[in-house]
């Protein structure tokens, strides 16, 4: 399926791979006799390439969600234009193709994981044996299948996140839109919902992050933009925006105090400055999770969340099908 | 493995959805246990000796079923439509198979399921009280007993239920109260105060049945109000509405009949006039069914209102 919508979009020249496109995008909210209350969104622009992870940043009330809703064609601009897939947001096609997985976890309070994926695949048209087998799938992915005859209102905010992010990919989408994706996850959940996101996008998937967690978004994001008041301020990839110039880092096994001076002192003799002496330390994230996994093999923690395991099987058989 | 989308699937779907949300929710098996217990023990409330309790108890049954019904009517219409609201799952529903007038209808498709089933409920209340209202100092003790039974046999089956297979305890106590009810009216209105068949539902009066089917008819532009209003108020302002709303449908009537033309005329036009669905006098005088077409052209209209109201309110507001 990916390969198809990828082969589908590069076989036309005349259509580019972006497969979102904002231009000129402006939003006005007005109040109930019609006056502008506040301007969301003035005149933004930028485009999502297929496969890539794109970010979206910026502070709150700058325009996030009212980008990511007027993507999935929630809300009418109020000028310019968004196209998906090279399509108007309206066209149902679009929203066939597209997952999103919404700021607000709890999504229906009183209904079970399974009943709630359950529904959403009906929404989807899934044929009932294929719903079955992506609703297991997804709940041992994401650690909760011990946990997906309890309603949904006894879980903690990150096991209500999961449910949400599996239903964001039970359609198998194209395209993935992610509000907060690791909002409420322990680190280890983190860890693992960017790892699908890399997942993902290795496999075609195109996803587009909103997120206040800028460790995260560096941590899976291609490119970003960063909106304030409205506006992107600033937009581009990653690598380049967050590279310090004029400056390296060599890493190398800690030598002998008399060997370090000495390499201070030639560095400064070819270059005239001094060299920044530190030692490499490795993140309280990745620390915190080597801990919790060593500790995770030991015992089980049957009420709450389980780690996620392997991507989704019915996930994977796109992913090899891209390799090949 | 997808299939093109069927509307009807959708539909059905979320109709489903809202009933199942609907009928977890603990504050509606509260509101409904509320205008059946009422209901229950109106002999008990109405034991003044002045004639004519069994009659008394009936209308009472149906009046908390009217202000209870309406009230689930709001509540649920929040429950559903106003969380869906506030959490994004509308987001996610709306366009894919259902636009948003699809899904509007869907969930009241839902919430008039459950409506139903508290008609069910209520009806079986008004009749089993009747039957069990004293008469010269007498009360039937078949009817008594059951009375007092059945809910106790609905939330002990719930509760049982809920210990044992882990089911939930709310939706189960609800279901089981449309079970109950029913079967207990039939009961008492089978058997003689000594415990004797003396012909189905030989007792049964039918003003109560169409007394309670004409209330049932109200809660068809009461859930359509409901949502309409849900698109944009919060719970109390809501309930505060739907209030008002039912406080000035009922005295309607008499108060356009003393005002000016212009108002009358204005009055009647904002306000739906719910007197049409409380003609339990008329009934118990025997004029059964002759009030419920006009009752339920009445309701459509209503709902038909109130419905595009909806929509319009619906349709601007940003997901």
């Amino acid at each position: 399926m990916k390969t198809n919508y990828l082969q589908e979009l590069n076989s036309q020249p005349e259509i580019s791979t972006a497969v979102v496109s904002v231009r000129n995008l402006t939003r006005t909210f007005r109040d109930f006799w019609g006056r502008p209350v506040s301007l969301a969104l003035r005149g933004i622009s930028f485009e999502i390439r297929a496969g890539e992870i794109f970010g979206l940043l910026g502070p709150n009330g700058s325009g996030k969600s009212t980008t990511l809703k007027a993507i999935l064609g929630l809300l009418r601009p109020s000028s310019g234009n968004v196209q998906v897939f090279g399509r108007a947001t309206d066209d149902r096609t679009v929203r066939e193709r597209t997952g999103y997985l919404p700021e607000e976890s709890y999504l229906y309070r009183h209904l079970t994981p399974r009943e709630l994926l359950r529904f959403f695949a009906d929404l989807q048209g899934l044929t009932r044996t294929t719903a079955c087998d992506r609703i297991g799938q997804l709940l041992d992915m994401t650690g909760l299948t011990h946990a997906a005859d309890r309603p949904v209102s006894e879980f903690s905010k990150g096991m209500a996140r999961r449910v949400a992010l599996a239903q964001a990919l039970l359609g198998d989408p194209d395209l993935l839109l992610l509000d907060e994706p690791t909002s409420g996850l322990d680190p280890l959940g983190c860890r693992q919902v960017k790892d699908l996101i890399l997942t993902l996008a290795r496999r075609g998937t195109t996803v587009l992050v909103s997120s206040h967690r800028m460790a995260d978004m560096q941590d899976v994001c291609d490119r970003v933009a960063i909106l304030l008041h409205g506006r992107i301020t600033v937009t581009g990839a990653v690598n380049e925006l967050l590279r310090l110039d004029h400056t390296c880092r060599l890493t190398f096994p800690e030598p002998a105090p008399d060997d370090l001076a000495a390499i201070q002192k030639l560095i400064h003799t070819y270059s005239g400055a001094d060299a920044a002496l530190d030692y490499p330390a490795c993140t309280l994230e990745n620390f915190f999770v080597e801990t919790v996994v060593k500790a995770d093999n030991s015992e089980t923690n049957p009420s709450g969340s389980r780690p996620m395991a392997a991507l989704a099987p019915f996930l994977q058989g796109s992913l090899s099908k891209n390799q090949q | 493995m997808q299939q093109p989308v069927s509307v009807w699937r959708s539909a059905g779907a979320i109709a489903g959805l809202t009933a199942r949300e609907m009928l977890r929710e603990p504050v509606c098996l509260m509101l409904i246990l509320s205008a059946l217990l009422a209901g229950l023990m109106l002999p008990m409330l109405t034991a003044h000796q002045m004639g004519g309790q069994a009659r008394l108890a009936r209308e009472g049954a149906l009046a908390f079923h009217l202000l209870f019904g309406l009230l689930l009517a709001a509540y649920g219409a929040q429950v559903t439509l106003g969380r869906a609201l506030v959490s994004g799952a509308a987001s996610l529903v709306v366009g894919r198979a259902l636009g948003r007038i699809g899904y509007l209808a869907a969930t009241a498709l839902g919430i008039l399921g459950v409506l139903l089933l508290f008609s069910v409920s209520a009806i079986a209340t008004a009749t089993l009280t009747g039957e069990a209202a004293p008469q010269d100092f007498a009360y039937n003790r078949l009817a008594v007993g059951l009375a007092v039974g059945a809910p106790l046999a609905a939330l002990a089956g719930a509760m049982l239920g809920s210990r044992l297979g882990r089911r939930n305890f709310v939706a189960d106590a609800t279901l089981g109260l449309a079970v109950s009810l029913p079967a207990a009216a039939l009961l008492a209105t089978s058997l003689s105060d000594s415990g004797e068949w003396i012909g189905l539902a030989a007792t049964c009066p039918a003003s109560a049945l169409a007394g309670g089917l004409l209330v049932t008819l109200a809660f068809l532009p009461a859930v359509f109000m409901a949502l309409a209003l849900a698109t944009r108020l919060a719970t109390p302002a809501l309930i505060a509405c739907t209030l008002a709303v039912l406080a000035g449908g009922l005295v309607v009537r008499p108060v356009t009949a003393v005002a000016p033309p212009a108002l009358a005329a204005l009055l009647r036009a904002a306000l739906p006039d719910w007197q049409i669905f409380w003609s339990a006098g008329e009934l118990s005088a025997g004029d059964t069914l002759a009030a419920l077409p006009a009752a339920a052209t009445y309701a459509v209209m209503l709902a038909l209102a109130w419905g595009v109201t909806g929509i319009l309110l619906f349709r601007s507001k940003t997901l």
